[in-house]
C-alpha cells in the first residue's frame, strides 16, 4: 500500500532567514499496511502529551481505488506545521524516507533489520522539554524533545527538523547494520556512528528537489557556498543561544584534522567532523566534476547524479564493515571495496577519498586504503567458496560456523579464539553501468567476530585488562561463488588502544562510565545514562557506550 | 615548636573537621584560632546516627577552651554536611551556638538568600532540578514498591528543594539548617564566598577575603566554587509520569494507558516504563550539582599547604584547573567521603600532588567516611592511588568510636 505524506525539507527559522518559500514537500511511502498514529509494520508514532497520556494519532485515510495513494487526515494544504497531525506524520514520513534510501537496490539492496529484537521502531515526536533528541536501543525508540527558543517566544520541536529526524533514524539504522558499535570503546567507532548519521541527514537533504533548486539558484550552482546541506541541525544550534551568529550543531564544511601524533581526541562528536568533513569535501568535488564533464546538464542534475553516487559509496560500505571496533580507515577501506567491487579499474572518486583521508591525517599514506587481496589467498578462498552453497551458508548457523572454523587462516581468525558467526545477509545490489543500463549482483555477506584482550591503563579501579571485539566480513558473489570483498578489522583495533585508554579515563573521570557495582544506582537498577563496565575476574567489558551519542553535545 | 592540628571526627557518613591553627592576636601575642568545617551526616540508619554529634561538640568545646570559634565553613547544601549544628543545638546543648561564639561564617555564594533573584540562569537550572526532584518523589510514591534505603538517603540528602518547616527548626530539612547557619553570627560576618584567587573569571571579581576571617599568619585561598553555580548543573532527563501519586506507574488519570492498535503491547509498556524511569540518574545529577558548589579552600601555614575540598567533583576540579588555581599541597582532606568521583583524575591530581614531590614534607590525606551507606563508597582504588602513586599517608575515621577524632599534626 502507498501513501502520500508531507515532510519538512528545511527548518522553519532557517528557511525564513534564507527566503525559502517552501518548507514542506510530499513524499510517497510504500508499506504493507498503514494505521492511525501513523503506524506501519516497521514504524509507530507514539505521541505523549505533557502528562504522559497518549494524544490521538493522526487518522489514516485509505485510498479509494487501488491506483491511488492513502494519506493522513489533517495534513492537507494549507499545512499547519505545529498541528498534532503534521507533527506526527512528518516524523513518521521522514523516518520512512530515510529507511527507503538505505534499502534502495543501489544502496544496501535489502530490507533493514533493527538493532533490537522487535519489528517496530517507536517514534516519540514530543518526548518532553529538553534540548535533545536520541535513539535508544533499550526502548526501541527515537525520542525527540522540544524546548523554549532562546531567541523567540516559540517552542522549538526537534521532531520538525528534517536533519535531526534523519540523523536519529540514521543512528537506529546503523545500530541494525553494525550493532557492535553500540558497545564500542574506540573513539573512532563512536564517531563513525555520528558521522554516518550526519551523512544520512545530508543525503536526504539532497533528495529534496525544492531545497536543491532553491540552494543552487541562490548560490549560482554550487553547494560549497551554502549551509543548507553542510549545516547539521542549524535551527537547533541557533535557537539554543539568545544572540550571536546562527551556528549549526555541526558543520560538514570544515577543515578538521585528526590530532597530531600523541594527541588524543576522544569526543565522538568532534572526531566525527573529521570524517564527515573529509567525505563532504569529496562530495563537493564530485559535484563540480559532474558539472564539468557534462556541460549540457543542469546543475540540478549534476547534483542529483553526484549525490546518488556518493550515497552508493558511503552507505553501501556499511554492510561491508567488519564486526566489532571500527576505525575510520576500516570505513575508508569498506568504501573503497564497495566501489571497487564493481568498478575495479575506474575510481577517481576512490582516489579523492584516499587523498582526503591522508590530508586530514586519518591515514598516513594512500596505501593504507588498499584493499587488494593477495592472489594466493583469493585463489584459495575461491577454491573453498566454489564448494559452498551460499543458500546453505546463509540459512544454516552450523554450516556458517563450520566454514569459519575450518578457514580461520583465510579469514584472519586467530587459531585460539572462540568465534561467533553473525546472521548472514542475502542482498541484491544494483549497479549503474551508464546510459541508463544497470546490473544486479546478488551477494552473501558473511560476518564473523571474535574477542581480543588488551591492557587497561592503571588506576581508578580499572581491571588490568579489557576485552574488545574485532572481526572479518566476507562478501561472496552468490552466482559466481567467488570472493568479492574481504575485510578484517584494522590492526588499528590494536594500535588504537591508546585512544581507547584516553576515552575510558575520560568517561571514568566524568562519571559517565561506571564499573561493576558502581554501575548500579541506589535503587539497585543499572544506571541509564552511563556506559556500563562489566568485570569478570581481571577483565573489563564495556557496554552501552553509544548512550553518549545524543544530538546535543553532552561533553 | 608549634603544631597545627586537624581533627577529623567520626560522624559516621558525613563530615566534621576542626582545624586549630597557631596564630597571633592584634598585639602579636600567640594564640590558637579554630576553623570548623561542616558537621553533619547522611540520613541513613547506620551512617546517620545523630547521637554522634553530642561527643563531637563536647570535644570541640573542650578544644576551644573558652576561645571563640573563629570561622565556621558550611561547604555545601547537603544534609550530611549541614545538619549537625542544628540537631546538636536542639537536642544536645541548647546553648551550643552561644558557647561556640562563632566569629565568621562562610557559605557558598549560591546559598545567599537572594542569590537566585540576581542569577537568572542559575534560577532556571534550579527550577529544572527542583522539578526533577519532585518528579522523583512522585515516581517513588507512585511505584507502590518499597523505596530502597539508598534512594531514600539520596532524596533526604538533597531535600534543599523542600520549603522550610513552619518553625524553621527541623534538622531534617536543608532549608532550616542553612537558615540556622546563616544566623550563627551577625549578617556582616556571614560571608557567601566564591573563588578568591586567579584572574577575573566569567566577569566576576575574585572574592575579597579582607575581613572574612581573623587569621594574621596563616593564609587562606578559596579555590572554588564559581560565583555563578549554574555552571554545575547537569542535564536532567525529563521523566514522564502522568500518574497521580499512588496510582500504577502505567496509569494515566487513574486509567491504564493502552497501546495504540498496531503496536506490540510489550514494546509499548517497555517504552512507557523507561520514560517514567531515569529519575535516579536525575537525583544523582542533582547531588552532583550541590557537590560541585562546595567551598574548596587551601590553608597555608608555615610552609604547609592543606586543602579542604568539601565534596567537589570533577566539574569543579576542572574549573579550578582552568582558572589556574591548582598548586602543590601537603594535606588533602579527601572529598566526598572517599568516593571514586570526589578525587580528581590523574592529570589534575598530579597538579596538587605532583610526583616527585617538590619538597621533603610528608604528604598526608584523610577521609571521613562510613561503609555500607552509598554503593562504592569508600573507593579503595582511590586510596591506593593516593598512597601508592602520590606517597600520601592515609588516615580514616573508620574504626574510630562515635565522635572520636582522627588527629593529624603539622609541626611548624
Amino acid at each position: 500500500m502507498k501513501i502520500k505524506a508531507p515532510v519538512m525539507i528545511q527548518d522553519q527559522m532557517v528557511a525564513r532567514s534564507k527566503q525559502m518559500l517552501k518548507m514542506t514537500e510530499a513524499i510517497w511511502i510504500e508499506e504493507a499496511f498503514f494505521l492511525d498514529g501513523p503506524i506501519s509494520e516497521r514504524v509507530a508514532v507514539i505521541d505523549f502529551d505533557d502528562q504522559g497520556a497518549l494524544r490521538p494519532g493522526a487518522r489514516f485515510k485509505p485510498p479509494t481505488t487501488s491506483q491511488e495513494a492513502g494519506s493522513y487526515v489533517g495534513t492537507e494544504a494549507p499545512i499547519d506545521i505545529e498541528s498534532d497531525a503534521f507533527i506526527q506524520v512528518n516524523a513518521f514520513a521522514t523516518v520512512h524516507q530515510t529507511i527507503a534510501m538505505f534499502e534502495e537496490p543501489d544502496t544496501l539492496g535489502r530490507r533493514l533489520t533493527w538493532g533490537f529484537d522487535a519489528p517496530q521502531l517507536l517514534v516519540v515526536p514530543r518526548a518532553g522539554k529538553w534540548e535533545n533528541a536520541y535513539y535508544e536501543r533499550e526502548s526501541h525508540s527515537l525520542q525527540f524533545f522540544y524546548f523554549q527558543s532562546a531567541r523567540y517566544d516559540d517552542q522549538v520541536f526537534t521532531c520538525l527538523s528534517h536533519d535531526i529526524v534523519a540523523h536519529e533514524t540514521g543512528h537506529a539504522i546503523i545500530d541494525g547494520i553494525a550493532p557492535d558499535l553500540y558497545d564500542a570503546i574506540s573513539p573512532q567507532s563512536l564517531a563513525l556512528h555520528e558521522a554516518v548519521a550526519d551523512l544520512t541527514a545530508l543525503l536526504l537533504a539532497f533528495r529534496s528537489r525544492a531545497l536543491t533548486r532553491s540552494v543552487l539558484d541562490q548560490t549560482g550552482g554550487s553547494i560549497e557556498k551554502s549551509t543548507a546541506f553542510s549545516a547539521i541541525a542549524e535551527e537547533f544550534g541557533a535557537q539554543r543561544k539568545a544572540s550571536g551568529q546562527l551556528r549549526p550543531l555541526r558543520s560538514l564544511l570544515n577543515q578538521e584534522h585528526m590530532p597530531s601524533s600523541g594527541g588524543a581526541r576522544t569526543s565522538p562528536h568532534e572526531l566525527s567532523e573529521v570524517l564527515s568533513g573529509a567525505l563532504y569535501t569529496v562530495m563537493v568535488r564530485m559535484h563540480e566534476d559532474r558539472k564539468k564533464g557534462n556541460p549540457d546538464w543542469s546543475t540540478g542534475k549534476a547534483l542529483f547524479v553526484a549525490a546518488e553516487q556518493f550515497k552508493r559509496m558511503v552507505l553501501r560500505a556499511l554492510d561491508y564493515l567488519p564486526p566489532g571496533e571500527i576505525s575510520f580507515a576500516d570505513y575508508g577501506r569498506a568504501i573503497t571495496c564497495a566501489d571497487k567491487a564493481f568498478f575495479p579499474s575506474l575510481g577517481k572518486e576512490r582516489r579523492w577519498i584516499a587523498e582526503e583521508f591522508v590530508r586530514r591525517g586519518i591515514v598516513s599514506k594512500l596505501e593504507e586504503l588498499d584493499v587488494r587481496l593477495e592472489p594466493e589467498r583469493e585463489q584459495a578462498l575461491n577454491q573453498v567458496l566454489s564448494q559452498l552453497d551460499p543458500k546453505t551458508l546463509t540459512e544454516s548457523d552450523w554450516a556458517a560456523y563450520a566454514f569459519a572454523n575450518e578457514n580461520r587462516e583465510l579469514l584472519d581468525i586467530p587459531a585460539d579464539r572462540p568465534l561467533r558467526v553473525r546472521p548472514r545477509l542475502d542482498v541484491t545490489k544494483r549497479f549503474w553501468l551508464g546510459a541508463g543500463r544497470t546490473q544486479d549482483v546478488r551477494e552473501c555477506i558473511f560476518k564473523v567476530s571474535w574477542d581480543t584482550e588488551e591492557q587497561n591503563p592503571a588506576g581508578r579501579g580499572l581491571p588490568n585488562r579489557r576485552q574488545i571485539t574485532v572481526g572479518t566480513t566476507l562478501a561472496i558473489d552468490w552466482n559466481e561463488r567467488k570472493v568479492r570483498i574481504l575485510l578484517t578489522s584494522d590492526s588499528a583495533a590494536h594500535t588504537g588502544s591508546k585512544d581507547r585508554d584516553a576515552l575510558l579515563l575520560r568517561l571514568l573521570a566524568e562519571d559517565r562510565l561506571r564499573i561493576g557495582d558502581n554501575a548500579v544506582g541506589p535503587d539497585g537498577q543499572p544506571l541509564r545514562s552511563v556506559a556500563l563496565g562489566e568485570v569478570s575476574g581481571d577483565l573489563l567489558r564495556v557496554r552501552k557506550s553509544a548512550r553518549m551519542l545524543h544530538i546535543g553535545r553532552s561533553e | 615548636m608549634d603544631k597545627l592540628v586537624v581533627r577529623l571526627y567520626n560522624v559516621r557518613f558525613g563530615d566534621g573537621v576542626l582545624i586549630s591553627v597557631p596564630d597571633r592576636d592584634e598585639a602579636g601575642d600567640p594564640l590558637t584560632r579554630h576553623i570548623l568545617i561542616d558537621v553533619g551526616n547522611a540520613a541513613s540508619k547506620e551512617g546517620g546516627e545523630n547521637e554522634v554529634f553530642t561527643p563531637v561538640f563536647k570535644d570541640i568545646l573542650k578544644v576551644l577552651d573558652g576561645r571563640p570559634l573563629d570561622l565556621y565553613v558550611a561547604t555545601h547544601e547537603h544534609m550530611d554536611h549541614v545538619q549537625g549544628l542544628l540537631w546538636a543545638s536542639k537536642f544536645a546543648d541548647e546553648n551550643l551556638a552561644a558557647k561556640l561564639n562563632i566569629q565568621h561564617v562562610w557559605l557558598p555564594a549560591s546559598a545567599h538568600p537572594e542569590y537566585y533573584d540576581t542569577h537568572q540562569e542559575a534560577k532556571k537550572k534550579l527550577a529544572l532540578a527542583s522539578e526533577a526532584y519532585h518528579l522523583a518523589g512522585k515516581a517513588l510514591a507512585a511505584s507502590g514498591e518499597p523505596v530502597p534505603e539508598a534512594v531514600q538517603i539520596l532524596m533526604r540528602n538533597n531535600n534543599r528543594f523542600l520549603a522550610a518547616s513552619p518553625d524553621g527548626l527541623s534538622h531534617g530539612r536543608t532549608a532550616d539548617c542553612i537558615e540556622f547557619i546563616r544566623r550563627l553570627t551577625d549578617q556582616d560576618h556571614t560571608h557567601y564566598v566564591h573563588r578568591s584567587i586567579g584572574a577575573t573569571s566569567h566577569g566576576v571579581e575574585p572574592f575579597d577575603l579582607t575581613g572574612a576571617h581573623p587569621f594574621r599568619e596563616a593564609e587562606i585561598e578559596i579555590w572554588a566554587p564559581e560565583e555563578d553555580s549554574s555552571e554545575y548543573y547537569g542535564r536532567f532527563k525529563p521523566t514522564a509520569l502522568g500518574a497521580a501519586p499512588g496510582a500504577s506507574p502505567l496509569a494515566v488519570d487513574g486509567e491504564v494507558a493502552l497501546p495504540p492498535a498496531g503496536v506490540d503491547a510489550g514494546a509499548f509498556y517497555n517504552l512507557v516504563t523507561r520514560r517514567q524511569g531515569g529519575f535516579v540518574d536525575n537525583l544523582l545529577a542533582i547531588d552532583k550539582a550541590a557537590n560541585n558548589s562546595s567551598i574548596v579552600f587551601c590553608l597555608e601555614w608555615r610552609g604547609w599547604k592543606l586543602l579542604f575540598p568539601g565534596d567537589a567533583e570533577l566539574r569543579s576540579w576542572k574549573e579550578m584547573n582552568k582558572e589556574g588555581v591548582l598548586s602543590p599541597i601537603h594535606f588533602l582532606k579527601i572529598g566526598h567521603h572517599g568516593s571514586h568521583n570526589g578525587t580528581p583524575d590523574a592529570e589534575l591530581l598530579a597538579k596538587i600532588l605532583p610526583v616527585p614531590a617538590p619538597d621533603n614534607r610528608q604528604r598526608r590525606a584523610a577521609v571521613s567516611t562510613f561503609p555500607d551507606t552509598y554503593s562504592g563508597i569508600p573507593h579503595q582504588e582511590t586510596f591506593d592511588e593516593l598512597r601508592d602513586v602520590h606517597g600520601c599517608i592515609l588516615s580514616t575515621t573508620m574504626g574510630l568510636a562515635d565522635g572520636e577524632a582522627q588527629i593529624l599534626e603539622f609541626e611548624g
